[in-house]
């Protein structure tokens, strides 16, 4: 087959691949398929196209923050050191945008048989296998030209063509043990999460798994603000150690390239110079033998598939009744492990902790002591974010519609199910809110009861986050919601929650004006955050129908 | 009292009517087998009774429950098959199984009594605990089953069941059926194979176009289109005034396969 009409069809491939990864991400589309095609193709579509500009966004980033600091803050040490350390810290973050902003894209090509139908077609073992690999070419083709092109440009203007030379065989290396990396992770997160072992261990690497994929997702977004640090942290390090610290990280991947770089651009011990290319020359050969393992393994999965299949011993059939509530949790609980999507829930706290952090630190006022206010701006974020939490767990139900439509669930059930589920990342974000305010200087340890006090809000947000959502998408009775392509639910989510769960800081805040005491704000808190578990309680159900 | 009972039911979809002034009962110990051309609104029909569609007007009673006012009593009472397989595909049999049971509250001994006859009629042990996604169409149609028949309910409201079911599934699922039937069970049934409907209904209704435009036996259907001794096919294809149709298909076809 001809290099132009493969690389023709691999976008057709491409594109089934991107379609069968956006709906793993978004589950609720399965059902709404059918209803708007058009809406989920142009969702795809703009989902893709933001994926690659904040890829390329984050890339530029990283390597303009990495240049500059290596090249012209001086506060960071030497420039030999500065350039290594500089140098090294972007191949190492380069590899994880790679290889965590691609991670559901790769499982989508390996899960979604996409290369089922192309099989079936008279073409030959060869052209199968170069489809699949320009399919895979294609998936990552921006990222990849990307960090191909950028560092090894800034350095070719700042440091001049031999600097330039090993950029761009260190980008390379990286970018093939990162490819190396997710096909393996990919492989074994598709055969874990496929896998029906019900033993705590396997549940407990899925979790872990999914959280962590996740958390990582959504840390990338953040590293270009850490750099700095991270190279300054570094070259404190090794000014520490002296000569022999640079010696040991020059053998260690991604330093080695950093070193011997620095060695070309500013004169450096011979030690260095010696173990930096020793280093160097292995992990090139490493990429290598990554690049040519990757294209295997790559052909074998996508041509054959992960085998998920394994030896069941047949255990004996009884059913483990529970109640209706307890049950839809459990269901609940199962199918979130089992998608990367679902997890994002359970990863929330995590988020609002990475998020929150620089900013509490910088709202200590001048004596360095952390105000009330500081909290209370901290619990309100929890509780937008306990909104969104609610319309994420609703994506849960648009699967299973056949057996949901058979059973005697109420609207009522649903959504108390539902709200026992965001309470989970609701409790956890208020635990993570009293750590930091703990750890940044509180003005009296009573403000750490704000977040304590706050916890039952956590019903009152996703009682009243769920009746205002079953109202408006489905006149009462409990529907599945995807925030992905119903972005005005996600919008009312984070608003209903930030509003009813203000309620009682608003009563916390005013009462500390008027009266200056803690006990007394601290119990206003506690007898709005009463009543209004009371009303929804009593009034949120009034609003479901059957 | 009827098992199933409608009431001048009327569905529209826009411009389109989908069921209209439909009324028809199902008597208890009684197999329905409801036919009709697709598109006819059986689905639409089924989906009426079942409280998940609301109907513009009319009446549609589960034992004298409004499907309409209390569908969750209705669900309660209902062993459901819809025609679509939406499973949880990230759960296993056993999982699912765990689920309905519980939602519909069942003693764990008994429910696993039944679980466990059921997968053995069905030969579906060696499946009870793989992932819904790895199953077969068949496999898929039988987990449906199974969660239908779990909690031995009073009315089997079945929408093309037998679709994917090998042969000895499929009669085992017949004979589920009738037994469900001679204990005094009532079952629904929509199905497009003439065939079953024959052998297994003891009446039927053929719906076009949201009308029912006949209901009866066997004997009453062939007496009303004054045809002695006609298959349900060739009955069903008279009555919905569509046998030109199929022979005019099939000389297109017969050429287009012959160039």
């Amino acid at each position: 087959m001809k290099f132009s009409e493969c690389w023709k069809l691999a976008g057709v491939v491409a594109r089934e691949s991107r379609f069968q990864a956006f709906l793993e991400m978004n589950p609720s589309n399965l059902a709404r398929i059918k209803e708007n095609p058009e809406k989920i193709s142009r969702s795809i579509k703009s989902s893709s196209r933001i994926s690659y500009i904040m890829t390329s966004m984050i890339l530029s980033m990283i390597a303009i923050i990495a240049l500059a600091a290596s090249a012209f803050d001086v506060s960071l040490g030497n420039p030999g050191p500065r350039l290594a350390v500089g140098f090294a810290v972007y191949l190492a973050l380069s590899f994880v945008v790679v290889f965590f902003l691609n991670l559901t894209s790769t499982t989508g090509l390996i899960s979604s048989g996409v290369m089922s139908l192309p099989a079936t077609l008279p073409l030959s073992k060869a052209d199968l296998e170069q489809l699949s690999f320009m399919t895979f070419a294609r998936v990552f083709f921006a990222p990849v030209i990307l960090s191909l092109t950028i560092f090894p440009i800034g350095s070719l203007i700042i440091f001049g063509p031999l600097v330039s030379l090993i950029a761009l065989v260190a980008c390379a290396s990286t970018v093939s043990i990162a490819i190396g990396a997710l096909i393996g992770i990919s492989k074994w997160f598709h055969k874990k999460s496929h896998s029906s072992d019900e033993s705590r261990s396997s549940a407990f690497v899925r979790i872990a798994a999914s959280l962590g994929i996740v958390i990582g997702m959504i840390s990338v977004y953040g590293l270009s603000s850490y750099l700095p640090g991270m190279i300054l942290f570094i070259t404190q390090l090794s000014s520490v150690w002296g000569e022999t610290a640079f010696s040991i990280l020059s053998l260690i991947f991604p330093f080695s390239y950093g070193f011997l770089a620095a060695s070309i651009a500013f004169p450096t011990s011979s030690s260095v110079l010696l173990t930096s290319t020793i280093g160097t020359g292995f992990y090139t050969l490493i990429a290598i033998v990554a690049y040519r393992r990757s294209g295997k393994s790559l052909r074998e999965v996508t041509i054959s598939g992960v085998s998920t299949s394994q030896i069941i011993s047949e255990r004996e059939i009884a059913i483990d009744s529970t109640t209706p509530l307890r049950a839809m949790i459990r269901k609940d609980l199962k199918l979130a492990t089992r998608n990367i999507g679902s997890a994002f829930v359970f990863a929330i706290p995590i988020f609002l902790v990475i998020m929150l952090f620089p900013m509490i630190q910088n709202w200590k006022d001048d004596a360095g002591f952390l105000r009330s206010i500081t909290t209370l701006a901290a619990v309100e974020y929890a509780n937008l974010f306990g909104g969104i939490s609610l319309v994420s767990i609703l994506m849960f139900d648009t699967q299973g519609a056949s057996i949901h439509e058979g059973l005697p669930i109420s609207s009522r059930l649903v959504l108390q199910s539902k709200t026992s589920i965001v309470l989970v990342p609701y409790v956890l974000s208020m635990v993570a809110i009293d750590l930091i305010v703990l750890i940044n200087n509180p003005i009296t340890p009573l403000i750490l009861l704000i977040p304590i006090i706050q916890i039952p809000c956590g019903y009152i947000v996703g009682m009243a986050v769920g009746g205002t959502v079953f109202r408006m998408r489905g006149g009462g009775r409990a529907v599945a919601v995807n925030v992905a392509s119903d972005q005005a639910m996600g919008l009312v989510s984070a608003a209903v929650g930030a509003i009813v769960g203000i309620a009682p800081l608003v009563g916390y805040g005013a009462v500390m004006l008027f009266t200056g005491m803690q006990i007394a704000s601290l119990l206003s808190q506690a007898i709005i955050v009463a009543i209004l578990v009371a009303v929804v309680w009593k009034y949120v159900p009034k609003l479901l129908k059957d | 009292m009827s098992a199933v009972k409608l009431e001048h039911l009327v569905k529209t979809f826009g411009d389109l009517i989908a069921v209209s002034e439909l009324s028809l009962d199902v008597r208890e110990g009684e197999i329905y087998g409801l036919l009709g051309p697709n598109g006819a609104g059986k689905s639409t029909t089924i989906k009426m009774i079942m409280g998940l569609l609301d109907p513009d007007s009319g009446l549609a009673t589960v034992f004298g429950i409004d499907s309409t006012d209390n569908p969750v009593e209705v669900k309660r009472m209902v062993g459901y098959v819809p025609e679509e397989q939406q499973l949880y595909d990230s759960l296993t049999p056993r999982e699912l199984f765990d689920f309905v049971a519980s939602i519909r509250q069942l003693p764990s001994d008994k429910a696993s009594k039944r679980a466990k006859e059921f997968a053995k009629a069905l030969d579906f042990s060696q499946h009870y605990d793989k992932m819904i996604v790895t199953l077969s169409q068949g496999n898929k149609q039988k987990t449906m089953l199974i969660a239908a028949l779990l909690h031995a309910p009073k009315l089997l409201i079945l929408d093309e069941p037998f679709s994917g079911l090998d042969v000895r599934s499929a009669k085992i699922m017949k004979d589920i059926v009738r037994i469900h039937a001679e204990n005094g069970g009532s079952v629904l049934l929509s199905t497009h194979v003439m065939e079953v409907a024959q052998g297994l209904c003891d009446r039927v209704g053929i719906i076009d176009e949201g009308l029912l435009i006949a209901e009866g036996t066997l004997d009453e259907l062939r007496s009303r289109a004054h045809k002695d001794g006609a298959t349900l096919e060739s009955l069903f294809l008279k009555l919905t005034e569509q046998e030109e149709e199929v022979e005019e298909g099939v000389s297109v076809i017969r050429e287009a396969l012959a160039e």
